[in-house]
């Protein structure tokens, strides 16, 4: 507010009972001794200026100004600027003997209520001094009024700009709240007392935490103990002024976690709490131990294959010494003839494993092309058909017509036709074998070759892809069959899997169209 | 007079079995440890034929054949190995040699006889060779009699294993006999083949087929001998040299992948060339487990 806002009031209380304040006025340009006596009877304080520009040599404050109609007649630029800047706070009214002496210009700013105006006839009529107690009295009010409605708009200001700030802070506070649910792992805030200041719903349903509200709770409270105690150490850790992060692998309900918590610290420096982060590993660790394995399966076979190689020379000559040792008149019968009968079968028997593994580990990929699923398949089972096992064994063909594989058919049919004998014997030559073609949301081709015999022992569903697994007897199978099917299907850039319940045993290869890696 | 054989290979037992063996089948047998020892006997004296291990210390078998066919052009030489005949095929094609005898376990004592004594006496073509029992013969004299003889001779097969493997072999070489034998068709322009193509009047297609206790066998003749053992060498070489994808160089070429995939899925592929006279392709298949394993590369080429 301004400092010129009159501290002046006249006779507020006509009755007398309330104070009475000297007002100071300005008269401007008015020689009027009438006026002024007038004025002094009425306790007003008057300061005498002939020009508008005196005015800015008032150093007190002064509560109403009263101006010749002639000075604003013709009034200068700074004039005029003068005196609107000293209405925006102080009344300011017009002396002039009638309106009809006023200019045009000045008749606009009475009009416009820039300027009161004041007449000759009401100094004359002794009305002046109610009629300036009115103005100042105004005065007030409207400049109590104009403060009251700026506290008002103050206020409506104030509200609009909380509710503004509080949209920004709820949205920010969703942003975060979307952050902290979208995070695809459990996330969890505690402050240096132990108390969770924040828990996501992912933390909740990776724990098996029921779905309650648990910020304001001790960790201890609320998280299993293998949690709870690595919390513990790192919360010791970070009020012990420790800064480090580390990382721990947590065994729960049969599932691998991985937790790390992180220390939280104020803009200041101080110690906020911790953050800790809780990640479900399992299926990472599944595939990791699963390539592991892989990688060692694959060690094993070069290894195996190089073995393999080296015994292909002393065995074909052992085999070739008993061979022609066998055409000696000493080992017509007898036990040497058994024995070199048993070295030559045992011989044999050695070169069969060396051969199956060479072709195993051996990659022939240089007869790929594409063939037609149904027209491998078909071709699969012809061979089958020859085997005595099948003649009870119902086949349903499902094949969705057009559709490709990409490798080398020979080792197609060796694949599927391994499947099939192993689902014929896994039925005991009775039941029903369902093959179907489809075309693979993986963009390849998918053949299930399923059959509804026993199913696979849970205990052995991880084995028997290994090779030299087998639970045949000694003799009917070397074990590699399912292995060599793997193996062909992952080189010819595609993958199996097998799924088994009592009566439903599913082999599905997927394989893709063209020359390249599917999966 | 006797022929002369040196044997070559860093396995004294191996030596002793040679030289007995091939002693008994009526040869004067002489033996080296290594190339070195070999070439001393190559200049003491002359030999018929050489026969060598591959992988020996000190040179290879491949190098001794490379210095033996400077120096004496005229010894016929062959290679024989206990490893797998594939890993060998681009040594094959680099230093031109088309016949490589395996050691199987049982030791096919038959086939490295077969193969040495055709070697010696040049005498190589006839499926009676390398079959002890009866011989049938069919003859093709147009093209649209290959299917009915795929299917006589696949009928006529005992066994389904049999079947399987010489039905695929046995369609890409008839088809090669008459298309690329006798009719000399570009194997890039398949799409222009016609069928129904008659051989010229006094040409035929000759297919012998026999089996005995442990083998069946088929041969196929055509009657102008342009195949040759480095197309054949070329072809096998690219099917088996892989490239950095991992496939076989020659997945897509436009023909050789046949003639690979012949020798693949049958036990014995042997190729007998009498330039412009006659090819013959021989092909056999053993009883299920009998000399399974390493097959020997064998391309004659008179």
């Amino acid at each position: 507010m301004s400092t010129r806002i009159p501290k002046i009031l006249v006779e507020s209380h006509p009755t007398g009972v309330g104070h009475v304040y000297i007002a100071d006025i300005l008269m401007i340009g008015i020689n009027c001794p009438r006026l002024k006596s007038s004025l002094d009877d009425n306790v007003y304080h008057v300061i005498p200026l002939s020009t508008i520009a005196e005015i800015a040599t008032v150093t007190h404050a002064f509560g109403l100004v009263l101006l010749n109609a002639a000075l604003v007649i013709d009034p200068s630029e700074a004039d005029i600027e003068q005196l609107y800047f000293l209405s925006d706070a102080t009344p300011l009214v017009v002396y002039a003997e009638s309106l009809n002496d006023l200019s045009p210009h000045a008749r606009n700013l009475i009009t416009d209520g820039t300027f009161e105006w004041v007449s000759g006839y009401e100094i004359d009529a002794g009305l002046l001094r109610a009629r300036i107690d009115k103005v100042l009295l105004n005065h007030r009010i409207n400049g109590t009024f104009v403060q009251q409605q700026e506290v008002a708009r103050e206020k409506v200001r104030l509200e609009e700009e909380l509710v503004v700030k509080n949209l920004l802070v709820e949205k920010e506070r969703d942003v975060s709240e979307s952050i902290i649910a979208s995070v695809g792992s459990g996330l969890l805030i505690v402050d240096i007392e132990g108390t969770i200041i924040l828990i996501n719903s992912h933390t909740q349903t990776l724990l098996g935490l029921s779905p309650l509200g648990y910020v304001g709770l001790l960790f201890d409270a609320v998280l299993p103990e293998a949690f709870a105690d690595y919390i513990r150490v790192c919360l010791k850790k970070c009020n012990d002024k420790e800064s480090h992060s580390d990382l721990k692998r947590i065994s729960f309900n049969g599932f691998i976690y991985q937790i790390a918590a992180y220390k939280m610290t104020q803009k200041n420096g101080s110690n906020r709490g911790l953050l800790v982060f809780i990640h479900d590993i399992s299926e990472q660790e599944k595939l990791a131990s699963q390539l592991y394995h892989n990688e060692k399966l694959a060690t094993i076979g070069t290894m195996l294959s190089g073995i393999a190689h080296e015994l292909r020379n002393p065995l074909s000559i052992i085999s070739a010494r008993v061979q022609r040792a066998r055409m000696s008149p000493l080992a017509e019968s007898g036990p040497i003839a058994k024995a070199f009968e048993s070295i030559e079968n045992q011989s044999h028997r050695c070169s069969t494993i060396v051969n199956s593994l060479l072709n195993f580990s051996r990659t022939s990929s240089s007869s790929y092309a594409l063939h037609d699923a149904a027209a491998v398949l078909d071709e699969t089972l012809t061979y089958s058909a020859y085997q005595n096992s099948f003649d009870t064994i119902e086949i349903i063909k499902h094949y969705t017509p057009g559709l490709s594989i990409f490798g080398d058919r020979s080792r197609f049919v060796q694949v599927f036709l391994n499947i099939i004998t192993n689902a014929a014997d896994a039925m005991n030559g009775k039941g029903v074998l369902t093959i179907s073609i489809v075309q693979s949301s993986l963009g390849g081709t998918r053949i299930e070759i399923e059959d509804n015999g026993p199913g696979i022992p849970h205990e052995v569903m991880s084995k028997i892809f290994d090779p030299f697994f087998t639970t045949k007897d000694p003799g009917k199978g070397t074990g590699l069959g399912l292995a060599i099917c793997q193996k062909v299907i992952v080189e010819s850039g595609g993958a199996i899997v097998c799924s088994s319940v009592p009566g439903r045993t599913v082999f599905t290869s997927t394989l893709p169209t063209y020359a390249g890696r599917l999966i | 007079m006797n022929k002369t054989i040196l044997v070559v290979d860093d396995e004294e037992d191996l030596l002793d079995i040679m030289h007995d063996f091939l002693t008994e089948e009526g040869y004067s047998v002489h033996v080296a440890l290594n190339a070195e020892q070999a070439l001393a006997k190559l200049s003491q004296q002359s030999f018929d034929l050489m026969v060598s291990d591959i992988n020996m210390p000190g040179k290879k078998g491949y190098e001794l054949c490379a210095i033996v066919k400077k120096e004496y052009p005229l010894l016929t030489t062959a290679l024989m190995t206990a490893y797998d005949v594939r890993d060998y095929i681009s040594m094959a094609k680099e230093f031109d040699i088309g016949n490589i005898i395996t050691k199987t376990t049982p030791f096919n004592f038959d086939e490295v006889g077969a193969l040495i004594a055709t070697l010696l006496s040049k005498n190589v073509f006839g499926l009676a060779r390398y079959v002890n029992g009866k011989i049938n013969t069919l003859r093709i004299k147009n093209s649209d009699e290959i299917e009915a003889v795929m299917h006589k001779i696949l009928d006529w097969m005992q066994s389904e294993r049999d079947r399987r493997k010489f039905r695929a072999a046995l369609g890409e070489i008839l088809i090669n006999a008459v298309y690329y034998g006798a009719q000399n068709e570009r194997g890039d322009r398949k799409d222009v083949w016609k069928s129904n193509v008659d051989l010229a009047p006094h040409e035929e297609i000759v297919i012998s087929y026999g089996c005995d206790g442990e083998k069946v066998g088929v041969a196929v003749t055509d009657q102008r001998g342009r195949l040759t053992k480095k197309d054949v060498l070329y072809w096998l070489e690219r099917n088996t040299t892989r490239g950095e994808d991992g496939l076989a160089v020659g997945l897509f070429d436009e023909h050789g992948r046949g003639l690979y995939i012949s020798r693949e899925s049958i036990d014995r592929f042997i190729v007998n060339i009498k330039p412009t006279i006659t090819t013959e392709v021989v092909m056999l298949n053993y009883s299920e487990g009998l000399y399974d394993g390493s097959r020997p590369l064998w391309i004659y080429e008179m």
